[in-house]
């Protein structure tokens, strides 16, 4: 009963953060204004019936939508990702920054802007962000995992050093490209994580990623939590480890890859979400992975507003506040479970 | 069913582990792996469940080669449990030996009433009926080695395959486990167990097989293979052997080759 209680308090603080994000902002609209932009633009009301000025409805329809929306999406994707990335190394510590996941993504997605593949099609970011993430999480776990083990010590550390290179690969291509201050512009944003200016377009870029990995990863609930003993105990249970893992990495990078290609960095999420939806629903991945990816999306859009909120200019960054707000709660999730550190 | 290995070479690494085994593992009986360490028990059991491939020779089930069944179709045939166990996650007692059940179940497919039955079944046969709504993290070792068998147990394989499930164990449990292993082979299955204890491998299991430095050294009734040169020979000790009751019970003290006078 309790995880359909805790499923169902989820649910109603994503409608109501979603809701919020709407409805705040510097310009003041009436919720029954955004109601009737939202229903004139889905063709259910006409224009006339709605009554409400242009630049109103640019503002609902074409700005805090879309950022809501994109922010929605992130926020699920990057916590789908870290619970994926969790289960298949057996280790809480697991996320999208720590395996280098985000930092492959961004070097792909400004490896794209600065070769100006962003103007050829809306995709190549986004796909090639998801190609910098597939490769550094394979990277990482060729190079963290040794007959089927992947010790912590390990895991953080091989993730450190492609976080280095790809970090290090991305200053590369930022200094080439300082020349062309639009582009050297765009990469910096990777670089903070943000929802600013997110448009349908983000939306429309992030979304199928999203549902996709979603969809795959349902699948591979059972194996995830049969993996939980190592990959000898998993293979023994009758699990195809091998095809299950190269699964798991293609839809974590997926997910990963399309959050940093439409929002930059925002680290954090992928780590602290599926560890806190752990504590509250338990460790079953079936419950887990859709649990958290709503949890992920009430995050990130109760960041960005709180970003917003804060400073309306957009100089508080939603990569900043993420790590700002949930790098001290970690620390202290940290020392709270010292006693027992097996289980960290 | 009937497990055989045929000349079985196996390799870890670069180090020939199994040098050629012969064996044959014959459904009904209880039959206990026993050799000193590093001799290949757990390659052997892992060979077996189809883990490792042998390099040459072949292990086959009823006749068809392990490696010619998917992991699923092997899962439903063999169970096996590790030495080794890492556990990862807080799962409760129930769900992880609903684990077990996992090569019976579709892919999305939820939890059926003949799962729950093998576990709850499971469950009471490793004396943890009680432990099934704890979290695995919170168990004592011994608590946690008899959840891993009845995982092993709730697949209700015809095969079962376990390396040295009792360390960890209290002397009752461990004697209460090697009990129900015997049961599950008086109801037809096929049961391996490595054993480092001499004397429960005497009192309990029917053949045994005694591995040295990757070879049969013996294989037969455990009064055939638990002698006094064999044993001498295999583990680098002075055995002293205890004849209680006629010849049936017999107990082995083991003193170092230099304490001997």
């Amino acid at each position: 009963m309790r995880k359909y209680a805790l499923t169902a308090v989820l649910i109603a603080l994503a409608v109501l953060l979603a809701a919020l994000s709407v409805r705040l902002g510097v310009a003041d609209i009436g919720a029954d204004k955004i109601v009737k932009i939202i229903l004139s633009e889905l063709g259910l009301i006409s224009v006339v019936e709605a009554g409400v000025s242009a630049h109103e409805r640019a503002i609902i329809w074409h700005i805090r939508l879309p950022r809501t929306l994109t922010g929605a999406f992130v926020g699920a994707s990057l916590a789908l990702s870290g619970v994926m990335l969790q289960g298949l190394f057996r280790n809480p510590m697991a996320s999208p920054v720590v395996v280098g996941a985000s930092t492959g993504g961004a070097l792909g997605a400004t490896s794209a802007i600065a070769l100006g593949l962003g103007a050829a099609s809306i995709w190549a970011v986004p796909l090639s962000a998801f190609g910098g993430a597939l490769l550094t999480v394979f990277l990482v776990s060729l190079v963290a995992s040794h007959k089927g083990h992947t010790p912590l010590g390990s895991l953080i550390l091989c993730g450190m050093a492609v976080n280095s290179i790809a970090g290090a690969l991305t200053t590369l291509v930022l200094s080439y490209s300082v020349s062309d201050f639009e582009i050297a512009r765009q990469i910096l944003f990777w670089l903070m994580g943000s929802l600013t200016n997110r448009t349908w377009e983000h939306v429309i870029l992030v979304a199928p990623f999203s549902v996709a990995s979603a969809v795959a990863a349902a699948f591979f609930g059972r194996e995830l939590n049969l993996m939980m003993s190592g990959e000898e105990s998993a293979m023994a249970l009758g699990v195809n480890t091998a095809r299950t893992k190269a699964w798991i990495l293609v839809i974590a990078a997926a997910a990963a890859g399309a959050s940093v290609a439409v929002a930059g960095v925002v680290g954090f999420v992928g780590l602290l979400v599926p560890h806190i939806v752990r504590m509250l629903a338990g460790p079953d991945h079936r419950r887990l992975l859709p649990m958290s990816m709503i949890a992920g999306a009430v995050f990130v859009m109760g960041m960005d507003l709180l970003a917003r909120t804060l400073s309306p200019a957009g100089e508080m960054r939603l990569g900043v506040l993420s790590a700002g707000i949930g790098g001290p709660f970690f620390l202290y999730l940290i020392v709270r479970n010292r006693a027992r550190a097996e289980m960290f | 069913m009937r497990l055989k290995m045929e000349n079985a070479r196996v390799e870890l690494g670069e180090r020939d582990v199994l040098k050629g085994v012969s064996a044959s593992f014959p459904p009904g009986a209880l039959t206990g792996v026993i050799g000193p360490n590093g001799a290949g028990k757990t390659t052997l059991l892992r060979a077996l469940a189809g883990l490792l491939p042998a390099k040459t020779g072949n292990i086959s089930l009823d006749g068809e080669p392990i490696d010619s069944f998917d992991r699923k179709e092997t899962a439903r045939r063999v169970g096996y449990l590790a030495q080794k166990q890492e556990i990862a996650f807080p799962f409760r007692v129930d769900e992880t030996v609903m684990m077990g059940r996992y090569p019976h179940q579709g892919r999305l497919s939820p939890e059926t009433e003949a799962d729950s039955e093998a576990v709850d079944a499971a469950l009471r046969d490793v004396d943890a009926a009680d432990l099934s709504r704890r979290a695995i993290n919170e168990l004592s070792g011994g608590e946690l080695q008899r959840v891993l068998i009845a995982r092993t147990l709730a697949a209700q394989t015809p095969v079962l395959l376990l390396d040295e499930p009792f360390a960890n164990l209290d002397v009752r449990h461990c004697l209460d486990i090697l009990a129900i292993l015997r049961a599950q082979a008086r109801e037809g299955r096929t049961v391996v167990v490595s054993v480092h204890d001499l004397n429960l491998a005497h009192r309990f299991c029917d053949h045994l097989l005694l591995l040295y430095e990757g070879e049969i050294l013996a294989q037969g009734d455990v009064n055939d293979v638990l002698t006094h040169r064999l044993i001498e020979k295999a583990f680098q000790v002075h055995p002293e052997i205890l004849t209680v009751n006629g010849k049936d019970e017999r107990y082995f003290i083991m003193r170092a080759l230099e304490e001997r006078e």
